[in-house]
């Protein structure tokens, strides 16, 4: 029997093929199971690219005039336990003394810095317009003051807050009180999940909302319960699609039954690696 | 990054494929299921008037909200009635007066419910203990019911259904589930929370759990399905008290007969037969005598109520539900108590049955005469052979083994319609010389016995709505006759019980009827 890692590894293998695949679990009504698989799909994204990158050399980034780039540095006065503020800055250049220069567009001050204080300064390396922009807007991130946050702030800077291509967004369709709940609960256990399941990376769609203007590129579409798939699912959408539907709850009668006919349909997968999970009653993947 | 191994382990569900995962107990509880049955048909019968009767409205609703709260909240039935009268706004006496006078015919079950539910208010009972298991407050063991009000602080281990939102870091022993739904149960069972799932059922709630198997028609996905075991449950004897019982008067005893003297006068002539000489006459003899209970009726007459094992020692006695509905039940000889009414067919009224059973089917007098025949050839074969020699024969034939005089007394009876197994209707058959014919008197008399059923039902019917007219002078009288039909086939005698006597063998002519000392 295989677990979740298991079932999300299996998932973007098949991604991979880029064939568009609807995976599919039915299961016992557990709570945070939707979330805590969300969660593995996009911690799964972001290890990939982690080993895709190099730790940020922020001393390296300075020096290195060829691109434009921004730069931002934490403001300790207003930062707390919960969020750190960033001010924005730009480099002018280095003192005799050793200082470093920059320019601080949120206070508008210059601030000289000290080598060993640059680990309080991330960046933004981008074409024109979008730093053009950033500076008209002279807009300040706020992110959670975790752990896990300041890990990814060092090796991705705050691409992943700037740059729409960064990550490919998970369509996550549930309830808005499932979702909160599980959010809370998970977080308990580790606050990395207030970052993961945190619209950064999650593009969350309630399951009875009349919105019918669902992203059409090519992301994961999660259907997490019965009500989400009945509403939102298209087979004709140019997606991967991931369907939980849940013992028990709400429309679960009605959405096996569409779900089996969409079955006879299109047929399984004949090397289906969806099967046989722990977690799981039924799982396994179609071919659409 | 974030570490999800401890996740890997928590969602199992394959622990729920094993034997006995999920026990069905059966719990009884007669007045319970009265009055949740009245308060059923209640709905049923006055729905269409509720929406326009506030006060039906009330009263109705009031009852249904009491059974959910019983139904499904492990707790005695004065516990339900408080959390239930929280929100209590009218005087249910009152409601009941108003509503008698609108619907009149339903009068005496709103007096029921009413008393009833005062009852039910002191009683300590709780319906779902009286499973026999203690699994309440035990904790092993979590309790899980399907309301929406608040246990008292008392109770623990016990949630709400709602409760699978939460999430609990540990596995359950075993889990109570109270006349749950299927959808209820299939997604508690799904979860694997416990490892066994224990579900009480009132017998009344006829929930089919045997599809809790999920699958999806296409061919490579399976499910496979969870255990569940019924487990076995005798429904005990209902003994609620027969409602109609007439009073014995001073009357009643002055016309009665010495039983003793009866007794012993019959108990000497047995004696007497039983040194008659010749054995085939003796034999004969014995045949002709089954037991039966000797009971004084009222208006001075007696009779002895056919209390042979060979039969199903019974006898149909006119009951009277809380509801005064008028029900004819057969009843154990031994269990009717003097004051009872017990129904007796008249002389006319044995064509009764075949008359009913002529109206279903057309055939029958074919069937009948067929009866006639057999019977008719199997006494002649015993005047000729004698008792232990057609006993003999009938097992040569291939009856079976164990044939007794009280199987031959049986078949002798002009009302039964078979032996029990085929191959011995069939050597009795070959005895009387109509072995040619046995497939087809076989089929016949399967047909009479199934026609006889209905036509009893429907006939029991007619009875209950004839006594139905005049129940009042039936108690004040002591005894009565009724005629079903213009043409005086069907005359029918009621007679009250005044004294039981012992049981003893009598000839079979002389049961089932009442008479007078003088006839015997």
């Amino acid at each position: 029997m295989k677990n979740v890692s298991t079932f999300v590894d299996y998932f973007y293998r098949e991604i991979k093929k880029e064939k568009n695949f609807l995976a599919f679990i039915v299961t016992g009504n557990k709570p945070i199971l939707s979330e805590v698989l969300l969660s593995q799909l996009i911690n799964k994204q972001l290890n990939e690219k982690i080993n895709q990158v190099s730790k940020i050399d922020i001393l390296e980034q300075i020096q290195d005039s060829k691109q434009k780039k921004l730069f931002f540095k934490i403001n300790k006065k207003r930062s707390n336990s919960k969020f750190l503020y960033y001010d924005l800055c730009i480099y002018i250049g280095k003192k005799e003394n050793g200082l470093y220069i920059f320019e601080n567009k949120s206070s508008n001050i210059k601030e000289e810095i000290s080598k060993k204080s640059l680990e309080t300064i991330t960046y933004l390396k981008s074409e024109d317009k979008l730093i053009e922009k950033i500076i008209k807007e002279n807009n300040f991130p706020k992110v959670p003051n975790t752990k896990f946050v300041l890990q990814i702030i060092s090796i991705f800077g705050l691409d992943w807050i700037y740059k729409d291509n960064f990550f490919q967004k998970i369509d996550y369709f549930s309830t808005v009180k499932a979702f909160s709940d599980a959010k809370q609960e998970l977080a308990k256990k580790d606050s990395g999940f207030n970052l993961l399941l945190s619209e950064y990376f999650v593009s969350f769609l309630s399951a009875r909302s009349n919105d019918r203007n669902i992203n059409k590129i090519k992301n994961i579409k999660f259907y997490a319960n019965s009500e989400s798939f009945l509403n939102f699912f298209d087979e004709n959408l140019e997606s991967f699609h991931l369907v939980k539907l849940n013992i028990g709850e709400l429309k679960f009668n009605e959405a096996i039954h569409r779900f089996d006919s969409l079955c006879m349909e299109k047929n399984l997968s004949i090397d289906n690696n969806f099967l046989d999970f722990d977690f799981a009653i039924q799982s396994g993947s179609l071919i659409l | 990054m974030i570490n999800f191994s401890d996740f890997n382990k928590k969602f199992k569900i394959n622990h729920i494929y094993k034997n006995d995962y999920i026990k069905v107990h059966t719990i009884f509880n007669q007045e319970f299921e009265y009055f949740s049955k009245t308060i059923f048909s209640l709905n049923k019968n006055l729905i269409l008037f509720k929406d326009d009767d506030i006060n039906l409205k009330y009263f109705l609703n009031f009852f249904w909200k009491f059974l959910s709260i019983c139904n499904y909240l492990p707790i005695s039935f004065n516990e339900s009635s408080i959390l239930h009268e929280k929100n209590k706004k009218k005087d249910l006496n009152e409601l009941k007066k108003i509503l008698s006078d609108s619907y009149p015919g339903h009068s005496n079950e709103f007096n029921f419910l009413v008393d009833k539910y005062h009852d039910f208010k002191i009683s300590t009972i709780n319906p779902f203990l009286d499973g026999g298991t203690d699994y309440i407050n035990n904790k092993l063991n979590l309790v899980l019911y399907d309301g929406a009000l608040d246990l008292d602080n008392k109770y623990k281990f016990i949630e709400k259904t709602n409760f699978f939102t939460k999430i609990y870091n540990y596995k359950f022993e075993s889990l109570s589930m109270l006349n749950p739904t299927v959808e209820l149960l299939q997604l508690v069972a799904y979860l694997d929370i416990a490892h066994f799932i224990n579900v009480y059922n009132f017998n009344w709630f006829n929930r089919d759990y045997s599809n809790l198997s999920l699958f999806i028609s296409s061919k490579d996905t399976k499910t496979l399905p969870v255990n569940i075991k019924y487990l076995d449950f005798k429904k005990p004897e209902y003994t609620i008290d027969n409602q109609l019982k007439g009073e014995i008067f001073e009357e009643d005893i002055l016309l009665s007969n010495d039983l003793n003297d009866i007794f012993l006068k019959i108990e000497s002539e047995n004696n007497e037969d039983k040194n008659i000489k010749d054995i085939d006459l003796r034999n004969k003899n014995e045949l002709e005598k089954i037991r039966a209970t000797l009971v004084q009726l009222s208006n001075g007459k007696i009779a002895f109520l056919n209390n042979d094992s060979m039969s199903n020692q019974s006898h149909d006695v006119i009951n009277i539900s809380y509801l005064g509905e008028i029900l004819i039940k057969p009843r154990k000889i031994d269990l009717i108590k003097p004051g009872e009414f017990i129904l007796f067919k008249g002389d006319k009224a044995t064509s009764m049955l075949e008359k009913e059973t002529l109206l279903d089917d057309k055939n029958a007098n074919i069937y009948y005469s067929e009866r006639k025949e057999w019977k008719f050839r199997l006494f002649q074969e015993l005047n000729r052979l004698g008792l232990d020699k057609v006993i003999k024969k009938i097992k040569e034939f291939g009856g079976r083994k164990n044939i007794s005089l009280h199987n031959i007394r049986y078949w002798l009876y002009p009302k039964s319609l078979k032996a029990r197994d085929k191959e011995t209707f069939f050597s009795i058959m070959k005895l009387c010389g109509l072995h040619n014919q046995a497939e087809t008197i076989w089929i016949n008399m399967d047909k009479l016995e199934k026609a006889h059923r209905k036509a009893g039902r429907v006939i029991a019917s007619k009875i209950e709505e004839i006594i139905k007219k005049d129940v009042k002078q039936l108690k004040e009288k002591g005894f009565q006759e009724y005629s079903l039909d213009d043409e005086g086939s069907g005359s029918l005698e009621v007679y009250k019980i005044i004294e039981k006597g012992k049981t003893i063998k009598i000839k079979s002519s002389y049961t089932d009827k009442p008479m007078l000392l003088s006839d015997l």
